[in-house]
């Protein structure tokens, strides 16, 4: 009876896993109404800081930006300093004479067609990083590679977080100065409600390098209007297929302008892992 | 008032009363009906088997009838009041049989009662299921104006209502979350159960506190009458229920429990599973005892849990309910039901690795007294009336952590709520035609301390706070909800049917993701979130041909609800301190036709059943505040079954459904931003999966009976023709063109045979 069993459960264990299968299917997708897409930083590094617009495109076309060009772009300060920007490639302009400075809230005005679009961030206090270390990944779970010649690292990034503020992080990642991309494609995050005034050895899995490899983490602290954008594109980049319904992320951009305007403070610093 | 007294005080009336009960266990019947020829007409078992008429003195033939079972007429001389106790047998079936005429009856015809779906025990063994394993949720499924929640999803829609808004009752305790496993399975264990009855319309009067429907699942009582010990080892699961006296006729017992054994299994086969969790079980238990001829004491019990985890990552949940119950006859006209009913539901995450060290819990609790009387005033008027409280405590979430971990503990704070009810009703019978059932019930919801209440403005900030003492008000509503039924006989065979109901709910299970999940977190109404509200008006034709052999019917429903609850988009839903700034309010319409065609004796039973209808939500701040089709929105859900008795030892059943794809959202457009593609979604739940159908097969094959030992073999298959049904549908950049994204349909089930062997000695 025990064989039989075991037989049987191997049979139902297989039709979960292999019989469960994918496919590529024909899904007809409405079309819509192209709208403008504005993505532009504030950072406390210094400028010049640049500003994309494109437009939307419909859902099957070949992936690339269609370029908004002859807008007219501004960016000021609280303090009434305004820098308007420069288009020196179709789409992408640049600022001129602003310099991040942080606990500074900034506003974007684009004028584009007749519609004006703006939107405002704060520029946050910076946090520095402690240290940074590693450790190699065990685990080889299904799709997560691993293995000895796929490394995976663990990189904990030590830094302390201040008490009297509410912060947000988001983690960007370099090997060997190549953005990390692959196996993860979405933002490492982080809010300090579970940790405020703590030291935080902040860990950042799965990341994929060689031993030997230079890995750079750069500490951002965003603004709150940052933090909500890049935490709903997550969702986005999840592609909403199981959990909420889908949404469009939360933008701080005015007139149904999609994209955000957002402003950071970077801390970065470097690590060889080895074996 | 008078009439109530003069029906009271009339002399020359008397009262036959008493229990109608299975000759072979002493189960009591629910809803046994009794018919008296003389008066054309009678009434129906409580749900304790309780009966009681009050005609005036003369002689009469009164006829018992249950489906399943012999009929028994009794002949009586009524010149005192009278006990009668009846214990009906079970109709053993034969090969080549004639169908018994008058073992069906019209009761379908002649009761007010409309939107109500019944099903029989032993019918839900028959169907096919997934695993072999037997689900009467999934088996409700099956009936028009009840839609699933989908494979792997869990729950279910009752004319167009969310998954909360389902009131399930176990033994009249409220089962919050009726999953197991994602949805796969629901945590009713049928070997327990004796009898299950969904309102989908004219709700009762007694019950309340949901706006859809109401499930009400009563546990097996235990066999009175002498030990039995069944059950059933399947592919994924074993059961077993041992039941019988605790004194002869006088008391009983029942122990039934399940385990699924999926994590031993892949222990056994493969190492690597062998510190890996997955597994749920339940165990039910029930017990009662006769103290002499006017009071029963019931206690039950049930306690079910779904374990995931591996060795440094824990994820349970499960349910607990316990119901002490008083029958107490005062006098043979006037029957009485106290209950004390204890409920929760609550979820744990443990995380343990080296620096994070944390558990997660989150729940609901209710403490429950509930008072309910009949009076079964005469043949022509049953009168119920009584009132409840409930006690609820939620626990929305807290996280702490352990060790040397440095996190900080979040502690949202409890929310603590009085929910009460005080109810009226009377089924009435004018003449020989018209059948009335009409109620209300005034409902009451009382949000009290301890707590710090916060008001938000429209983007979600704090603009007053104010902190709230023990059981000291917060925020309450009264709410009166009319129930109104009737049937209008045409002939014996046909008759015309209307209701009207106005629910009210106080507390909303808030679900971040589009299925059920054990994290959702139920909340109370408050100063922020109103009670949600519905109407519903639904009118039916009702026709039985061949001596009752068939019944059909045409329903057709209306339904408006208010108020109801959502979160926004890309609201933060765990451990949220501010909750309740991120959801959003709104509409709700419902409106469909639903048809039911059914064979309910004979060799060859089953039914056809088609609903076509709508369902659409309207928010301000969804959609640009423009009406869409909710989740549950299915024009088109067909359901055929069918069950066959070839022979005395072999049974095959099959099952077909089909249904439209569920509304979703999917990207109209799409745009770069970081050199990511991101999806652009211009209207909320604008597109529809595609169809699903499936065919399921079934066969029962009895092994040799003896007076001692019967056993019984279950073959199935699930998705017989390997119909590939999209559980996902997701975007990825093409394969031969990563410049072009492409869209990819998951499905989790091809064909998924099983087999069950049950025993019973």
């Amino acid at each position: 009876m025990q064989k039989i069993l075991k037989y049987s459960w191997l049979f139902i264990f297989i039709s979960f896993t292999l019989v469960s299968c994918e496919k590529v299917i024909d899904l007809d997708l409405n079309t819509a109404e192209p709208r403008l897409v504005i993505e532009g930083n504030i950072t406390s590094n210094p400028g010049p800081y640049l500003v994309s617009l494109s437009t939307s495109g419909d859902y099957y076309t070949t992936h690339g930006i269609n370029p908004v060009s002859g807008a007219n772009i501004i960016i000021s300060n609280e303090l009434g300093h305004a820098d308007t920007l420069f288009e020196f490639k179709p789409g992408i302009y640049h600022t001129s004479t602003l310099t991040g400075e942080t606990n500074r809230t900034y506003t974007i005005v684009v004028d584009y067609n007749g519609k004006e679009y703006s939107g405002s961030e704060t520029l946050p206090h910076k946090v520095y990083i402690d240290s940074l270390s590693y450790e190699k990944m065990e685990f080889t779970g299904p799709g997560g590679g691993g293995g000895e010649d796929k490394p995976r690292y663990s990189i904990y990034c030590t830094f302390l977080d201040p008490i009297e503020t509410v912060d947000y992080y988001r983690f960007d990642i370099l090997v060997n100065g190549i953005p990390m991309g692959g196996f993860r494609s979405y933002y490492y995050l982080a809010s300090d409600q579970l940790f405020n005034g703590h030291i935080v050895q902040y860990p950042i899995r799965w990341v994929e390098s060689q031993p030997g490899d230079t890995v750079t983490i750069s500490l951002h602290t965003i603004g709150f209007n940052t933090w909500e954008y890049f935490r709903t594109l997550n969702d986005a980049l999840s592609g909403g297929g199981m959990g909420s319904t889908p949404y469009n992320p939360i933008t701080n951009l005015s007139n149904n302008a999609l994209g955000y305007f957002g402003a950071y403070a970077i801390d970065s610093k470097n690590l060889v892992v080895g074996q | 008032m008078t009439l109530l007294a003069q029906l009271l005080l009339a002399q020359d009336k008397f009262t036959i009363s008493g229990h109608v009960k299975d000759a072979s266990s002493g189960e009591g019947l629910i809803g046994a009906t009794i018919y008296i020829e003389e008066m054309k007409g009678g009434g129906a078992t409580n749900d304790y088997g309780f009966y009681s008429l009050t005609m005036p003195k003369g002689k009469y033939h009164i006829r018992y009838s249950y489906i399943g079972f012999e009929s028994t007429v009794l002949t009586i001389d009524l010149n005192k009041n009278q006990v009668h106790d009846i214990e009906m047998k079970i109709l053993e079936s034969t090969l080549g049989e004639v169908v018994i005429k008058g073992q069906a009856d019209n009761e379908n015809i002649r009761s007010a009662e409309m939107g109500v779906v019944k099903m029989d025990i032993k019918e839900i063994e028959k169907i096919p299921v997934l695993f072999g394993e037997q689900d009467i949720i999934k088996t409700l499924t099956l009936m028009p104006g009840v839609s699933s929640g989908g494979e792997g999803k869990g729950g279910f829609y009752v004319r167009g209502g969310n998954t909360d808004q389902n009131l399930i009752l176990l033994d009249e305790a409220p089962v919050y979350n009726a999953n197991h496993l994602m949805g796969f399975f629901s945590v009713f264990n049928s070997d327990a159960l004796k009898d299950i009855k969904l309102y989908k319309a004219g709700i009762p009067a007694q019950f309340g506190g949901r706006l859809s429907s109401v499930l009400d699942v009563h546990m097996k009582d235990g066999n009175s009458k002498k030990y039995t010990v069944s059950g059933g080892l399947g592919l994924i699961s074993s059961r077993l229920t041992i039941e019988g006296p605790i004194v002869k006729d006088q008391g009983s017992f029942i122990i039934s429990g399940r385990r699924t054994y999926a994590d031993i299994l892949l222990g056994m086969v493969d190492k690597d599973f062998s510190d890996v969790d997955l597994f749920f079980y339940d165990l039910n238990a029930k017990a009662n005892y006769r103290i002499g001829e006017k009071d029963k004491v019931f206690i039950s019990g049930y306690f079910g849990r779904d374990k995931l985890g591996t060795e440094n990552f824990g994820f349970n949940w499960g349910n607990t309910t316990g119901t002490l119950r008083w029958n107490h006859i005062f006098n043979n006209r006037l029957f009485s039901n106290t209950s004390f009913i204890y409920s929760s539901y609550d979820y744990e995450i443990n995380v343990n690795r080296s620096n994070s060290d944390f558990r997660i819990t989150s729940g609901i609790e209710d403490y429950h007294f509930k008072q309910d009387f009949t009076l079964f005033a005469s043949t022509n008027n049953n009168i119920k009336f009584g009132f409840d409280v409930i006690y609820h405590i939620f626990k929305p979430g807290e996280l702490k952590s352990f060790g040397d971990t440095e996190l900080n503990n979040i502690i949202i704070d409890k929310k603590h709520a009085f929910e009460s009810g005080l109810y009226l009703s009377n089924e009435q019978k004018i003449g020989s035609r018209i059948m009335l059932e009409y109620g209300i019930r005034l409902s009451m919801f009382n949000e009290v301390g301890p707590g710090t209440i916060n008001q938000y403005d429209v983007n979600g900030n704090i603009i007053d706070e104010k902190e709230y003492s023990d059981l000291e008000l917060i925020q309450s509503y009264l709410i009166p909800e009319p129930r109104f039924s009737m049937s209008y006989v045409l002939n014996e065979q046909s008759s015309l049917k209307a209701s009207y109901q106005r629910n009210a709910q106080y507390i909303h299970l808030l679900s971040a993701a589009t299925s059920d999940n054990p994290t959702d977190v139920w909340m109370p109404s408050s100063s922020v979130i109103k009670p949600e509200k519905a109407n519903q008006y639904s009118v039916g034709y009702f026709r039985n041909f061949m001596d009752n052999m068939f019944e059909s019917s045409i329903e057709v429903y209306y339904k408006d609800m208010y108020d109801l609850v959502d979160y926004q988009d890309g609201a933060d839903v765990l451990l949220n301190e501010h909750v309740e700034a991120e959801l959003v309010f709104g509409n709700g319409r419902s409106y469909g036709i639903e048809l039911l065609f059914k064979k309910r004796i004979g060799k060859f039973t089953g039914w056809v059943g088609y609903t076509l209808s709508k369902t659409e939500h309207k928010f301000d701040a969804i959609n640009n505040g423009a009406w869409f089709s909710a989740r549950q929105d299915r024009t088109d859900d067909i359901s055929i079954v069918g069950m066959y008795d070839i022979s005395n030892k072999l049974s095959v059943s099959a099952t077909w459904i089909y249904y439209t794809g569920d509304a979703v959202t999917m990207p109209s457009g799409q745009y770069t931003i970081d050199g990511n593609v991101i999806p652009y979604y211009t209207e909320r739940n604008g597109y529809r999966m595609p169809n699903y159908h499936r065919l399921d097969l079934g066969l029962t094959l009895k092994g040799k009976q003896t007076k001692k030992f019967q056993s019984s073999w279950n073959f199935s298959i699930y998705n017989a023709y390997a119909r590939e049904n999209a559980y996902s549908i997701s975007f990825q950049e093409s394969e031969t063109n990563p410049e072009v994204m492409e869209a990819v349909q998951f499905s989790l089930f091809s064909i998924v045979p099983s087999v069950t062997w049950n025993f019973k000695f």
